[in-house]
């Protein structure tokens, strides 16, 4: 596959792929990534520190002080003629969402633009199961797609200083879950009540690139027993998890 | 027993930082550490701490700190003024110790450290590093998700930090100073050009190495904002590109054209196109200088940088081996002698490594 080699600064090159997001792309990506990692953490690669995927390019990151860049781009090269050979493990999510109005501020708006009704917009977003294309932005915000062409609108021209917390959110060919409280230019169509990032959690980030998530509609009771459960510390993430093979 | 030190004051924002967390960008989670990374090697070595034990970072104005029940050994890193004050309220006593140097504070006595001069940060190395549990791999806090160093957060008034099991055995040892502390005058700040300089018109390039930049106010450890003439990007490229990865250190030029210079708590990945990466060596000169500082963009090599980045490694080992021990510069504090005399008997006056007590000032 042609890449282009970017220089970023003294302690990272970027490896793009594509100009592009799309599913081939990312895929090629987090093979790489996959490999350079296990041959990170097995000290195979000593200078490279580690290794970033995003939609089209995979940023690899060194020790100056270690490694130049010819010798970085010398020993990456490898893993990407190996391209994505090991991706067959995947982790499909299955995340519980309330699409209450307190929880959903525009998807009144979703509906009028895109000329569905609510509960169209609703179930042609849970139709499609989504690929994490990469993580940013907010510790374990990630990145899905793609969206149904149907619900694709353009983010909001004046974004929010504060989304709430577990706001499912859709703009361009992407939906995401806000994982923290932050800013944000997305539509919120929904509320989920897990915390995609949880620093006291033993799996602080519960997403990575490469899984798969589907969302289902559950009721505002339901949403508020599912918090009351996390709340104590009793709440069951096997059920919301399956491993699954992918030939 | 362990011996801690509470916050009297936390001053302007402390918080625990050691070099950094490393392995979870991937998923999003920012480097975050000491924006003076070097300055935190040597002042680890001042007390005799391994290089990237973890200390308190301070911003704009210091802290005040209390050793509670044992001795422990600090020293602050940046020219910032220093009060130790012992003796309890009703009798205190106060005399004055300088950065780039190791101290010893008893239990109940109180160093003030002041607001600083020349930088935005310092830090502090503590004997024994601070005994907070690591998250991911490192003791560093991280504000804005509330993670790593003491609860996730800014040091608060009675908080009080356990100190690590060699604190009190590192108390004990003599003083050490750095002769010839590093001067940050910024200048120039070198940076190699891209990842997206092909957004910029050659023209453009050569504005941005020309002008002076100024760092803005609203600058924080996420990113510093630059003002200084506007670059604008090619028509047919815009503003925006696919997220890719950034380091700190990444110039993101949004649509307004005025860049901003990614620091340690900048996100992983960003949507601008970045016109250039400031080198791992310079970085601190942004990160740590003054809203106002005024400077210029240089352009050098991926390769050239790595050669600047191993030179400055081995003047920094050059600087710790430069360490020596403080009484040694000829400062022997009178009450220190007064007090080894009462406890420990005789004082051998050639081997001034025994005193115990601050070896500056007051006499």
């Amino acid at each position: 596959m042609d890449y282009r080699v970017l220089n970023l600064g003294d302690r990272a090159i970027t490896f793009e792929f594509g100009s592009v997001i799309s599913r081939c792309v990312n895929h090629h990506v987090l093979g790489v990534h996959a490999n350079l990692k296990e041959s990170i953490s097995n000290g195979l690669v000593k200078g490279i520190i580690e290794s970033v995927p995003t939609f089209r390019s995979l940023t690899v990151h060194f020790d100056p002080t270690v490694l130049f860049p010819e010798e970085v781009v010398n020993l990456v090269a490898p893993y990407i003629e190996e391209g994505n050979s090991d991706l067959n493990a995947t982790t499909k999510w299955i995340f519980p969402v309330c699409y209450g109005d307190q929880y959903a501020p525009d998807l009144k708006e979703v509906a009028e633009r895109t000329g569905l009704t609510k509960d169209e917009v609703i179930s042609i977003h849970q139709e499609t199961v989504y690929d994490v294309f990469m993580l940013g932005f907010l510790p374990g915000f990630a990145f899905m797609g793609l969206l149904d062409e149907r619900l694709r609108l353009p983010r909001r021209s004046q974004p929010r200083t504060a989304v709430p917390k577990g706001s499912l959110a859709i703009a361009d060919q992407l939906t995401a879950v806000y994982p923290s409280e932050s800013p944000g230019g997305w539509h919120l169509i929904g509320r989920m009540p897990i915390d995609l990032f949880d620093a006291k959690r033993k799996e602080p980030v519960l997403l990575k690139a490469g899984d798969q998530v589907c969302f289902r509609r559950v009721s505002k009771q339901e949403f508020e027993s599912i918090q009351q459960a996390l709340a104590m510390g009793e709440y069951d993430y096997s059920s919301i998890r399956q491993e699954k093979e992918v030939a | 027993m362990k011996g801690a030190l509470e916050i009297i004051s936390p001053g302007f924002q402390s918080f625990i930082q050691d070099k950094g967390r490393t392995g979870f960008q991937e998923f999003g989670i920012p480097i975050c550490g000491s924006v003076t990374s070097h300055w935190m090697e040597l002042g680890n070595c001042l007390v005799g701490n391994d290089a990237d034990d973890a200390g308190i970072e301070f911003r704009v104005v210091g802290p005040t700190l209390k050793a509670v029940d044992k001795p422990v050994k600090l020293a602050v890193c940046a020219n910032v003024k220093i009060e130790i004050i012992s003796g309890g309220q009703a009798q205190a006593h106060t005399h004055k110790v300088s950065g780039w140097r190791s101290f010893t504070l008893n239990p109940d006595e109180e160093a003030k450290i002041g607001v600083l001069e020349q930088t935005v940060s310092g830090f502090i190395a503590i004997s024994g590093g601070v005994d907070v549990k690591p998250v991911m791999g490192s003791k560093s806090t991280y504000v804005r998700s509330e993670l790593g160093g003491l609860d996730g957060g800014f040091l608060k008034p009675g908080d009080r930090v356990k100190l690590g099991a060699d604190s009190v055995k590192l108390a004990d040892e003599a003083d050490k100073l750095l002769p010839s502390p590093p001067v940050g005058t910024v200048e120039r700040v070198r940076v190699v050009l891209g990842p997206q300089e092909d957004f910029f018109e050659e023209t453009t390039i050569n504005q941005f190495l020309k002008n002076y930049y100024t760092i803005s106010k609203q600058s924080d450890r996420m990113g510093a904002r630059l003002e200084g003439g506007s670059l604008r990007h090619k028509k047919d490229k815009g503003s925006q590109i696919i997220s890719d990865g950034v380091v700190p250190g990444a110039i993101q030029v949004p649509g307004n054209g005025q860049p901003i210079v990614l620091l340690n708590d900048g996100q992983t990945v960003g949507g601008y196109p970045k016109i250039a990466t400031v080198i791992s060596t310079d970085l601190h000169l942004i990160a740590n200088s003054l809203p106002g500082t005024e400077f210029c963009f240089e352009a050098v090599s991926a390769h050239e940088a790595c050669v600047i980045a191993r030179q400055a490694r081995e003047e920094l080992e050059r600087m710790k081996r430069s360490i020596v021990a403080a009484s040694a510069n000829g400062f022997i504090n009178l009450k220190a002698l007064y007090e080894s005399n009462l406890i420990g008997g005789v004082v051998d006056m050639g081997c001034p490594d025994h005193f115990p007590g601050h070896l500056d000032g007051d006499i």
